[in-house]
């Protein structure tokens, strides 16, 4: 038995099915059954997002600040700001969160393929957005010398306070940015373990996990689209 | 299907059932460094973070020594040649360029280092991630942690981010106070250090959220068959609520601590009212972490006093049920109260609400004083080490606490707001209290770390100097602070100077009683007599096992008979019948 | 009775406070002293209480052989209910007491007398509605050149209080007072000092001041900065004297110096009021360099520039007199080497007569003084000049 493959062997006494890891999987060492495995890293993951919220918070607090103190720079730099390109980075991720919540929903229900396609477009959809972020928002806003702080050079500024602005905008779009590319490390990391048959109907709690990262981290967009983009 | 399980077993992290104690080495010697290096065991986890934050307290103590030396006297006596001189020859000190200019600076830098370790790298994981880790798992029943993976990354992060600590001192030192309040800390120049220190505070919170958040899973999901809520020892109640603080607050201090980064390199003038930003706003953001870890350090010092109490005077706790609660109450209080920090900078109605809630916090941590000492009454009380540091903390950290009162009161509290007064308070809380406590924990639970006694009245020994000599430091420096002494002072005005020489000679007493300590835990470890099982007579579940604990803590899966703290019904576990007579049993129906 | 309760309470105070409680010294602070008194007693009934129940158990209840564990109530609902209702209620008072308090203290009537203060690393610099500051200083505890500003008795006052670099806070500990001083935002801190005791009783009230033959009475108090602010935060220390309101009409319409006060004396005011902090006049060592035989010599600056003894002697004086105009001004400009740029900018809280000054002062510290009557710099002529100066110095 110790010579059991664990990626493609056969079960013991039924014809050639494959027996995969998530088929062999019981549960940690230290627990009692799998289902309060699977319950603590439920609740793990919901405390973890908690954490994620609340330091999106913290900048949500500076911003709201800002906005009281400076309101015209706050207005005049989301002006420069083309909702357009916003828009479709909302898109973008919206799609990401259902194909997320699709791959999770085939590996219920044992549909490999699917998954692995669904966890693929997720995985193109988060590379589409931050290439989007960079090509088309961050690279030419630089170039122009609209910068954060004491980096600021942009000539035709028409309030006193953008550079503020500009701090704001890129330290959250920034955060959340790097969120968005932690997010593709994992999702990558899914696919290996997908590719390996580590997921299956009966144990997925890695996916759960990671798809409920991401929706946070949409969700985190979500908020800052219409702060950052649609306030006049 | 065994080998499958087996294997499966060694991706949770598990190496084969071996029935000896978790510390026995199993490899020759560097098999064995990697053992503990790489271990998923939350005993050993537990082990080596107790040397970490042990290290680190040492560190902060020899800081806070220098400190009373500069202070036996009214002028600065650290020379600021001398410092400014050592201070080229590390890099980032400024090279030539900071050789004059940080002269009266050294005073300020040990004063920080001081305060940011003890906080940042000391106390804040102290209690839970050593005493917590080791016990949380052997009190519930479990085999380990939620997440051991987890827990080990936490410790990992915890050594990376002191070592960032470390890192801005050997660059120079920052000077900033552990506050860090802006415009100072994204000012001041040529100080790389500051984000060097700034980082170490933000990775370590990272530290901290782990091992919270693996707590309150592992209290949620592993508990013994047969342990309910209210079958849980008092100390797993209060590091589950010291984990929910954890979780909670320690994001926010992230984002501050990032953005304090962020103004400081780029200058985005968020908190520098100089670019137009609010410094104000920075210190609401500190304090909203900042006050509610406090009690993540004393939640866990007050689970060590209640399990120390009901043990050592053999009786059962007396009101489980509102220290349990008020332990909560604690954690969801201390979310409201940040404000009563910055009385003198916050306008009148911010006060106002700080300073009334102020008040409400004060009231669950007065219901636990009384019910702690409600409980020594008719006891049977030993006057063992732990016990006697139990009987300090109790008269230390009512005086702490009872002088949090006039720092919450409004109009005097725009007298005593960074004064000495407020230093001798939260040296009472912290010292008097989470230190206090944790020596308690140490000496109470050594046998279960080691499989050692300790020598009693060697230890007795150290417990009498290191409470005389902290009275002696800091009752003296109430007095100060009403005179108007103010904190964070290098040189000071004549009048004062007696009380500082007090002060100071009461450290050096402090210093001394450490000094004992030391040499009874070194001798214990080598030569301490053997340890029972149950050396105290506990019925909590760390005392069911082999002393030192096995591997998987526990033989067989331990299911729940009793309560915690039923002296009066249950002979504890390895003791004989014979040496613990009960009581008669309770007429049916009166049963409490 | 009553005697004897008043008596203890005087005794807190002066342990507490160093100073009885009818002595205390300014409006705010009486009641914030009944307030601590309050508090004291509270926490000294439940702390006797508390730490009494458990000596008395620790006697009577330590084990003894056979002890048999006793089977104990587990909770006691009244009990409870008790020791939650009743510090409440006693917190309540505390609660409302202080807040009470702290309005009182922070209002100040819309005629109080208005003084602006700056505070700035490392000193306070005060300015009366008839434009004049410090003139005077004395030494408090180890610190040197402690300016002393005056303030009228039973007037009430406001001080407008701002930074101009990072947080401070005005400490007077007599007043049980202090506020943060914020940059760019003024916060007021009001007091009304209470009137000086003529009949001798009080011993902190001294006779000594003179103001057209007549003899006024006055008390200091020692003001500390309670903000961290950097190095020399624990030298930001300044005394404020209370004196009688007829003094004060007086005092605060002399100016300190006019046309006729020679230059080097404004200068000497000056460097008192705002730079003796961090720079000496006698060669010792502080943040900034000593002013002792600065003028005159060539200097290296940080970025790699610097300022020749040629380019000195070509221009002459203005040379040196612009970098020390441009050092105040602007001082990240041109910043020294072996030191960091640690010096705030003092543009706009300078006058034009106080810059003149320091010229004039900075180059009576060196030996290198241009205005010497042969022109150059003869070795004969330096070395008389040092001498001189090192007399000067002492
Ligand atoms: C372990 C840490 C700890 C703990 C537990 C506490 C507990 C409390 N603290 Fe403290 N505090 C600090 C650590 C702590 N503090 C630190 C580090 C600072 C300074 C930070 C800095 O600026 O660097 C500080 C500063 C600080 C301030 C700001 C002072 C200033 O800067 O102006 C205030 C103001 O309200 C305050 C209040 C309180 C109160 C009301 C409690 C209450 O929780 C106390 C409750 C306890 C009791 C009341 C005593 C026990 C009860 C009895 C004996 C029964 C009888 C009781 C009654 C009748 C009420 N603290
Ligand atoms: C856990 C928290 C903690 C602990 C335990 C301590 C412990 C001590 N602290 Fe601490 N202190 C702080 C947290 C703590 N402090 C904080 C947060 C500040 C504020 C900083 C700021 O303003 O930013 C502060 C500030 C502070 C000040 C005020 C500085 C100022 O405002 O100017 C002083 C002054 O006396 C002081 C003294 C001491 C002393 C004497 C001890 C002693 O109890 C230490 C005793 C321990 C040892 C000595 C080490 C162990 C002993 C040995 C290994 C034996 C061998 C050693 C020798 C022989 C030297 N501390
Ligand atoms: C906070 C500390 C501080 C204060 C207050 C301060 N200085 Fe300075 N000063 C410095 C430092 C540090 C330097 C050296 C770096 C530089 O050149 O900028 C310096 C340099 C100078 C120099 C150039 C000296 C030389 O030898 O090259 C002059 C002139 C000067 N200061 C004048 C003043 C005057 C006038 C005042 C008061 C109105 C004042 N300073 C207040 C810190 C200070
Ligand atoms: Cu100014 Cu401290
Ligand atoms: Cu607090």
């Amino acid at each position: 038995m110790a010579t059991i493959d664990t990626q493609h062997s056969k079960l013991p006494g039924t014809g050639d099915e494959k027996v995969s890891y998530w088929q062999k999987y019981k549960h940690g060492h230290h627990w009692r059954n799998a289902d309060d495995e699977f319950d603590a890293a439920k609740i793990g993951i919901w405390l973890f997002l908690a954490t994620e919220v609340l330091l999106f918070s913290g900048m949500f607090c500076a911003y709201a600040l800002f906005r009281l103190m400076y309101p015209e720079s706050i207005a005049a730099g989301s002006s420069y700001l083309d909702w357009r390109w916003g828009g479709l980075n909302t898109v973008v991720l919206l799609i990401s969160s259902f194909t997320m919540a699709m791959a999770i929903r085939n590996v219920q229900l044992n549909q490999q393929f699917w998954a692995r396609i669904n966890l693929l477009i997720t995985f193109f959809c988060a590379a589409g957005f931050l290439a989007i972020k960079l090509i088309f928002e961050y690279i030419p806003k630089w170039g122009q010398g609209k910068r954060p702080g004491a980096l600021f050079n942009y000539p035709f500024a028409e309030t006193s306070h953008e550079s503020v602005w500009w701090g704001i905008y890129y330290v959250s779009t920034g955060i959340h940015a790097t969120h968005v590319i932690g997010g593709m490390v994992l999702i990558a990391w899914l696919l290996v373990r997908q590719h390996k048959r580590h997921f299956g109907p009966t144990h997925y709690t890695m996916m759960e996990g990671v798809g409920l990262y991401w929706h946070i981290v949409d969700l985190v967009w979500i908020f800052l689209f219409p702060l950052l983009y649609l306030v006049h | 299907m065994t080998t499958v399980d087996n294997n499966l077993d060694k991706l949770a992290g598990h190496g084969h059932h071996d029935e000896g104690s978790y510390l026995t080495p199993k490899y020759g010697p560097i098999g064995t460094v990697w053992d503990w290096m790489t271990t998923v065991d939350h005993k050993k986890i537990g082990v080596m973070y107790m040397f970490a934050v042990l290290f680190m307290f040492f560190l902060g103590g020899f800081a806070a020594i220098a400190l009373r030396i500069e202070l036996l006297e009214p002028a600065r006596i650290i020379d600021g040649e001398l410092t400014g001189a050592a201070l080229k020859y590390f890099p980032g000190g400024g090279g030539e360029n900071a050789s004059i200019a940080s002269a009266g600076n050294a005073y300020n830098r040990i004063m920080t280092m001081h305060g940011a370790i003890m906080v940042f790298m000391f106390i804040v994981p102290g209690i839970p991630a050593s005493l917590g880790n080791f016990f949380l798992p052997l009190m519930l029943g479990a085999k380990d942690v939620a997440f051991p993976r987890l827990n080990l990354a936490s410790w990992y992060v915890y050594v990376f981010g002191s070592m960032f600590g470390v890192l801005s001192i050997f660059m120079g030192g920052v000077d900033t106070g552990w506050t860090f309040y802006t415009p100072y800390s994204t000012t001041t120049a040529g100080q790389p250090q500051v984000i060097a220190m700034v980082l170490a505070a933000f990775i370590l919170g990272f530290s901290s959220i782990f091992t919270g958040l693996n707590f309150i899973v592992t209290t949620h999901k592993l508990r013994a068959p047969g342990m309910g809520w209210f079958d849980m020892p008092l100390f797993i109640w209060a590091i589950y609520s010291t984990s929910i603080i954890q979780v909670l607050a320690t994001p926010v201090i992230g984002i501050t601590l990032l953005l304090l980064i962020f103004e400081r390199v780029l200058q985005i003038g968020i908190f520098d009212p100089g670019l137009g930003g609010d410094p104000v706003l920075f210190q609401h953001f500190f304090w909203f972490y900042s006050h509610p870890v406090v009690y993540v350090m004393i939640l866990p010092a007050m689970g060590i006093i209640s399990e120390v109490l009901a043990v050592h005077c053999r009786k059962r706790i007396f009101g489980y049920r509102a220290i349990a609660f008020s332990s909560l109450a604690i954690a969801a209080i201390s979310f409201l109260v940040w404000g009563h920090h910055m009385f003198t900078s916050q306008g009148e109605l911010g006060a106002m609400i700080f300073s009334f809630l102020t008040f409400f916090v004060a009231i669950p941590t007065a219901v636990k004083v009384f019910n702690w000492i409600a409980t020594l009454y008719k006891g049977s009380i030993t006057f063992t080490t732990p016990m006697l540091y139990t009987f300090a903390f109790l008269f230390l950290f009512s005086i702490g606490g009872l002088t949090g009162l006039p720092l919450g009161a409004l109009s005097t509290d725009l007298h005593l707001h960074d004064s000495y007064f407020v230093v001798a308070h939260f040296h009472y809380v912290m010292f008097g209290g989470t230190v206090i406590a944790l020596l308690a924990g140490l000496h109470h639970w050594w046998p279960k770390f080691f499989g050692r006694m300790y020598h009693e009245n060697g230890a007795r020994l150290g417990c009498l100097l290191v409470f005389v000599g902290f009275n002696v430091t800091f009752f003296t420096q109430f007095f100060l602070g009403t005179q108007g002494m103010p904190r964070r002072y290098a040189s000071y005005v004549d009048e004062f100077q007696i009380y500082h020489v007090i002060s100071s000679i009461g450290s050096f007493t402090l210093a001394f009683g450490f000094v004992v300590h030391l040499i009874v835990f070194l001798h214990s470890m080598f030569l301490g007599e053997k340890a029972t099982q149950n050396p105290w007579g506990g019925l909590t579940l760390e005392w069911e096992t082999d002393t030192p604990p096995i591997e998987h803590n526990f033989h067989g899966d331990p299911v729940l008979t009793h309560g915690p703290y039923d002296f009066d019904e249950v002979v504890p576990p390895g003791w004989d019948p014979k040496d613990y007579p009960l009581p008669e049993p309770a007429p049916e129906g009166s049963k409490h | 009775m009553t005697a004897t309760l008043a008596g203890i309470n005087d005794m807190v105070i002066r342990l507490f406070f160093g100073q009885s409680a009818d002595s205390t010294m300014a409006s705010g602070a009486t009641g914030s002293d009944a307030l601590f008194l309050y508090i004291w007693w509270v926490s000294v009934f439940f702390f006797v209480l508390l730490m009494g129940i458990m000596v008395y158990c620790m006697v009577v209840y330590r084990r003894k052989e056979g002890d048999v564990p006793i089977r104990s109530a587990s909770h006691n609902t009244p009990l409870e209910i008790a020791w939650s209702v009743i510090p409440s209620l006693l917190l309540a008072v505390m609660f409302f007491w202080g807040f009470d308090g702290y309005l009182k203290a922070s209002m100040a009537p819309s005629y109080a007398e208005e003084v602006n203060l700056t505070g700035q690393k490392w000193s306070w610099t005060m300015e009366y509605s008839t434009g004049i500051g410090a003139s005077e200083f004395h030494t408090v505890g180890g610190n040197d050149n402690t300016p002393i500003f005056y303030m009228p008795a039973e007037t009430p006052v406001r001080l407008k209080m701002h930074s101009e670099d990072v947080l401070h806070a005005f400490w007077v500990p007599d007043f049980r007072m202090k506020l943060d001083v914020v940059p760019n935002r003024y916060t007021p801190f009001v007091f009304t000092a209470l009137p000086l005791d003529r009949s001798g009783a009080d011993p902190r009230v001294e006779i000594g001041l003179s103001k057209g033959g007549q003899e006024f009475y006055y008390r200091d108090h020692t003001v500390f900065c309670a903000e961290y602010c950097g190095d020399s935060h624990s030298e930001m220390v300044a005394t404020l004297r209370v004196v009688e309101p007829a003094f004060y009409k007086a005092w605060v319409n002399t100016p300190p110096y006019d046309v006729v006060t020679p230059p080097v004396e404004v200068g000497e005011l000056v460097w008192k009021a705002k730079c003796a902090v961090c720079h000496t006049v006698d060669g010792g060592i502080s943040t900034g360099p000593t002013w002792l035989n600065a003028y005159g010599y060539p200097r290296d600056f940080t970025d790699g520039s610097s300022m020749t003894q040629e380019e000195i002697d070509d221009k002459g004086p203005t040379k040196w007199d612009d970098y020390i105009r441009e050092s105040i001004l602007l001082p990240g400009a041109k910043v020294r080497a072996g030191f960091a740029n640690a010096m705030p900018s003092f543009d706009g809280q300078i006058s034009e007569v106080e810059l003149r000054g320091v010229i004039a002062y900075m180059r009576s510290l060196s030996d290198r003084d241009p205005k010497s009557p042969i022109e150059g710099f003869d070795d004969l002529e330096a070395e008389a000049a040092e001498l001189e100066a090192a007399e000067g110095g002492e």
